[in-house]
């Protein structure tokens, strides 16, 4: 099945405009279709084709090479954006091959051994609109206007079509099928498009509240009956001059200001950070300033976008390959678009600078709990105190009067569980400690907010680095004191201890999850280092290879055409030859074929010089020419002049004046 | 080799040649190619259709040559030792004394060879490859000149018995008579009016000028490049296509020795590849095997062989 005329040429025109290549494009299609005009063609043994398909292959390697080594994320798509230039030589050998077709075998190594097989039958195929199949699916992946590119999508496979529509039907039945056709396709992939997008929004929705840290809004275990479930996933990790180990480290996830119904909220604007131009992956999130630790973090991308968990005051993120990076005004940080793992180093000050001022928000108390936490605030007498005796005291208070538990009570008999926590059990995990004391400090009007994250605080020496495991989230408040925002950690520091008796680490799992994570790094970081520095030499191995291949196969068996030259005509020097007779005779149009012998050659051509003797001049000639050949001891000096003589004479006189072989038809009745 | 010694072995071709002519008309190229194969010591295997004149060609080089002479009319119910011969029991002697057979000759005609079955042509195996036979475990040497000249319809014919392919490598050449040109048959026609020639055909050549003759051919000049243009010529045969059976080393041997009596035929003290190429055919085809498939697509082992002489450049 071929193709019809200016098929090819078109959809690669629409290649070349999808991907704004039109110039590539153009030159290519322009190629394919001359062979439509040009009348040269090639007769191509299998081992021309498949040397060509060879220079594809390696085309199509050099371009993944090629392509990791560029833009690790984005190879798939630079790959399927040249796939119509990789394919191209296979494409173009058969437009101007004399079958026009490519044998099957060609593209299987172990298929190639068949062709030497004498009772070998070829399998051909005509690959022009597999061809044209990839230069769509190349184009499909220039994110094009759905409706146009459905429209040239479908004008392609009606044109493609239409050669081979059933000659039974008339033209309009025919049309208004494929127009029936084409108008339902179009509905079908619109409303699965609309379908997929509706389950993809519930399925973040689902994920978003309950599996990643929601910038908006946190739901706690407050109200919650059971036991608090930990698990030593590790979520990351950090590494930093810095750490000492049996420090512990308080990593920022989140930010909330408003307390409704056992959730912390906020309302906030994000806002996107612009990556330097010299260094994509440098993310300045703040202006430089001279005084600044470093920490690198590993984090592992499970979703679309993740929200980062930080050390205070982060400065600037370098060496993160991420697509997007933004932040809010209460220094939550999320990036999306990025590998599995993600690496940044963090400059950071470990300061609040950066937080927003507070405003009314930092000042709300739920009315429900306001009665409870001013009988507390009274009991501590914290009304004529300064803040920092308030902030001493409430630690104090709540260090004294309070456990830490991972037991959920839920409400009890109280009518909020908070109040159940703060009147009945006195006993609760840090989300009750940090909603508690944010309150408590708001009841006696020192802005406050609810801040969620890690207490990063168990080095691992197996991997040489801080380890933060799920069962670490913390949540503690952040305190405007003095002009400025501070840390204040309420519940009973106890609780790293409970909760790492309350959950086993299990070694092997961590040694685990230590080899996946050295295997992404390996992948990301160092694989991408070395491809970055040395991948340009894989090209090396793959051009010798194409050049050893190209090499190989140009050794082409060639049929031996009549009147050239034989290997054993090699004239060696001083030795006495018939070339120059048999030179002459195939420029006048009689070639020897190389089986003949030179006395059947005379007899078959004899009959054309017609009435002329020349059979009288050449037998002496041949008899003393077949002594020196093929007799025990060849000619004497005296025949050899003879020979030499009687050469030349037949030469200048007999064989320069012979004709021409006229006509075609003539030599074929001769030979 | 001494000029003359050429020479005179081109006069007994021709002597030859010229006694044969005078009965068969118009075979001049089979001629030569059976003193070809005479000279060489081999044996000439003659097929063609009945009344050709095969049984005329034997008995005439038979004639020419003043040697023993016997025939062997085969036929279905003939036995081995009935060609080689037999031990009978002399009661008065009370001895068995051994009653040679006709193979005990110089010259013998295997008239109609594909008449007789398989088990009867195969007593000739031994004597034609090594010139003796074994009779009651007795080894018996045959005279020095042994020559078995063959006759045999196509085996296409009805009541014949296709060689064993043993017994046809045993022969040097297989020829094809044909049929004559007009003229000749005219002339035929003629001549036997009153007598067939033959009956006054006399010798022309001895036993001895038959040994030097056989002695010299195996002295002609042949160079290495066309010792190695014949191997190429044998070696293709057996890697031919549809090929069961290729031509043996026998047959490069045949080739050879063949190709050196022509060479002396036409006065000349070396092989020219003029030679090889007219006497391959006839050396090599009939010893090949075809695939049936390829028979019954119409090619015959000829064919075969001429397509292969076209396919290998010559040294020239």
């Amino acid at each position: 099945m071929k193709a019809p005329p200016f098929f090819l040429g078109a959809i690669l025109l629409f290649w070349g405009g999808q991907m704004k290549t039109l110039w590539f494009a153009l030159i290519v299609a322009v190629i394919l279709e001359s062979a439509r005009l040009v009348k040269v063609k090639f007769e191509l043994t299998p081992s021309d084709v498949n040397k060509f398909v060879d220079i594809s292959i390696i085309l199509l390697a050099g371009t993944i090479v090629m392509a990791l080594t560029i833009e690790n994320q984005k190879a798939l798509s630079i790959l399927l954006k040249w796939l119509p230039l990789i394919f191209f030589p296979i494409m173009a050998v058969q437009q101007f091959s004399t079958t026009g077709k490519i044998d099957l075998r060609s593209f299987f190594l172990g298929g190639r051994k068949k062709v030497e097989d004498l009772f070998y039958e070829p399998k051909t195929i005509d690959v022009s609109y597999i061809y044209s199949l990839f230069c769509l699916f190349s184009a499909g992946t220039a994110k094009p206007e759905g409706l146009v590119f459905y429209s040239a999508v479908s004008l392609f496979f009606t044109w493609a079509l239409w050669q081979v529509r059933s000659k039974r039907f008339s033209c309009w039945v025919w049309a208004g099928c494929i127009l029936g056709i084409l108008i339902s396709g179009y509905g079908v992939q619109k409303s699965l498009r609309m379908a997929a997008w509706t389950i993809n929004r519930w399925m973040i929705q689902y994920y978003a509240d309950y599996y990643t840290t929601n910038p908006f809004k946190t739901h706690t275990a407050l109200g919650e009956i059971g036991k608090f479930k930990l698990s030593d996933k590790i979520m990351l990790r950090a590494w930093s001059d810095a750490v000492m180990p049996g420090e512990t480290f308080l990593l920022h996830t989140a930010t909330y200001n408003k307390f409704i119904l056992s959730n912390w909220f906020i309302r906030s604007r994000f806002e996107s950070i612009v990556p330097s131009e010299d260094f994509p992956s440098l993310w300045q999130i703040h202006p430089p300033v001279n005084e600044t630790k470093k920490m690198t973090i590993y984090f592992r991308q499970g979703q679309k976008t993740i929200v980062l968990s930080l050390p205070f005051g982060v400065i600037s993120i370098s060496e993160m390959k991420v697509g997007q990076c933004e932040k809010n005004e209460l220094q939550v940080i999320r990036i999306a678009g990025g590998p599995s793992l993600i690496k940044g180093v963090v400059s950071y000050t470990g300061q609040l600078t950066y937080d927003a001022p507070p405003d009314d928000h930092d000042f709300l108390i739920p009315k429900k709990e306001k009665n409870a936490l001013a009988a507390i605030a009274a009991e501590l007498s914290l009304e004529n105190k300064s803040d920092e005796e308030i902030l001493t005291c409430i630690k104090q208070y709540f260090l004294t009067h309070y456990t830490y538990s991972l037991d959920l009570k839920g409400k009890g008999e109280a009518q909020t569980p908070l109040l159940n926590f703060l009147r009945h059990t006195k006993a609760g995990h840090c989300e009750f400690f940090a909603t508690a004391t944010a309150l408590l400090l708001r009841q006696v009007n020192i802005p406050a907010r609810y801040a969620t994250g890690y207490m990063a605080h168990e080095y691992s020496r197996l991997e040489n680095q801080l380890v933060v495991r799920k069962r670490d989230a913390h949540a503690w408040v952040k305190v405007y004191v003095d002009g400025q925002w501070k840390n204040f950690d309420t519940t009973p520091p106890s609780f790293i201890k409970i909760d790492s008796q309350n959950i086993a680490v299990s070694r092997v799992t961590d040694l685990f999850s230590f080899l996946g994570f050295k295997l992404s790094q390996l992948r990301h970081e160092t694989g991408e280092k070395l491809m970055n520095q040395y991948g340009v030499w894989l090209i090396v191995p793959l051009a010798g290879i194409l050049f050893f291949r190209l090499r190989k196969t140009n050794r082409i068996k060639r049929a031996r055409m009549p009147g050239t030259p034989g290997e054993n005509k090699k004239q060696r020097p001083g030795d006495l030859s018939f070339f120059p007779v048999e030179t002459l005779l195939s420029q006048k149009g009689f070639p020897r074929y190389p089986h003949e012998t030179y006395s059947a050659w005379f007899g078959r051509i004899d009959p054309y010089f017609g009435s002329r003797d020349i059979m009288d001049h050449l037998q002496p000639v041949l008899l003393l020419l077949n002594r020196h050949r093929f007799s025990k001891h060849g000619l004497n000096k005296q025949e050899k002049k003879k020979f030499e003589s009687c050469l030349n004479r037949l030469l200048k006189t007999v064989i320069q004046d012979l004709p021409l072989a006229q006509v075609d038809g003539d030599i074929k009745s001769v030979i | 080799m001494e000029e003359s010694n050429i020479r005179w072995a081109h006069d007994i071709f021709n002597r030859l040649s010229v006694n044969i002519e005078t009965v068969i008309k118009g075979q001049k190229a089979c001629i030569r190619y059976i003193l070809a194969g005479f000279a060489s010591g081999g044996h000439i295997l003659l097929e063609d259709n009945p009344g050709t004149g095969k049984t005329t060609l034997a008995k005439a080089l038979a004639k020419s040559i003043d040697a023993d002479f016997k025939r062997i009319q085969f036929t279905p119910d003939l036995l081995p030792s009935d060609i080689l011969g037999v031990s009978v029991f002399d009661p008065s002697q009370k001895v068995f004394t051994l009653h040679k057979g006709p193979v005990f000759t110089h010259i013998l005609l295997a008239d109609e060879i594909n008449r007789a079955s398989p088990r009867t042509q195969s007593a000739l195996l031994e004597s034609m490859a090594e010139g003796q036979v074994s009779i009651d475990g007795n080894q018996l040497n045959l005279a020095g000149l042994f020559f078995v000249i063959a006759t045999q319809n196509p085996i296409e014919s009805r009541g014949t018995y296709p060689l064993p392919e043993a017994q046809m490598d045993r022969f040097a050449m297989q020829l094809q008579l044909g049929y004559i040109a007009r003229e000749d048959e005219v002339a035929v026609l003629t001549e036997q009016r009153q007598t067939h020639p033959i009956q006054t055909l006399t010798p022309c050549v001895s036993l001895e000028e038959v040994s030097r003759l056989r002695h010299m051919v195996n002295q002609v000049f042949i160079s290495r490049e066309l010792k190695e243009y014949m191997v190429d010529l044998v070696t293709a045969t057996r890697e031919a296509p549809g090929v069961l059976l290729g031509a043996s080393p026998r047959a490069s041997i045949t080739l050879m020795r063949t190709a050196s009596a022509l060479a002396l035929f036409d006065n000349q003290a070396f092989v020219t590849p003029d030679h090889i190429q007219e006497i391959a055919v006839s050396v090599i085809a009939h010893r090949l095997v075809l695939d049936s498939q390829l028979r019954f697509s119409g090619v015959t082992a000829r064919f075969l062989v001429e397509d292969i002489l076209t396919s290998i450049p010559v040294p020239v």
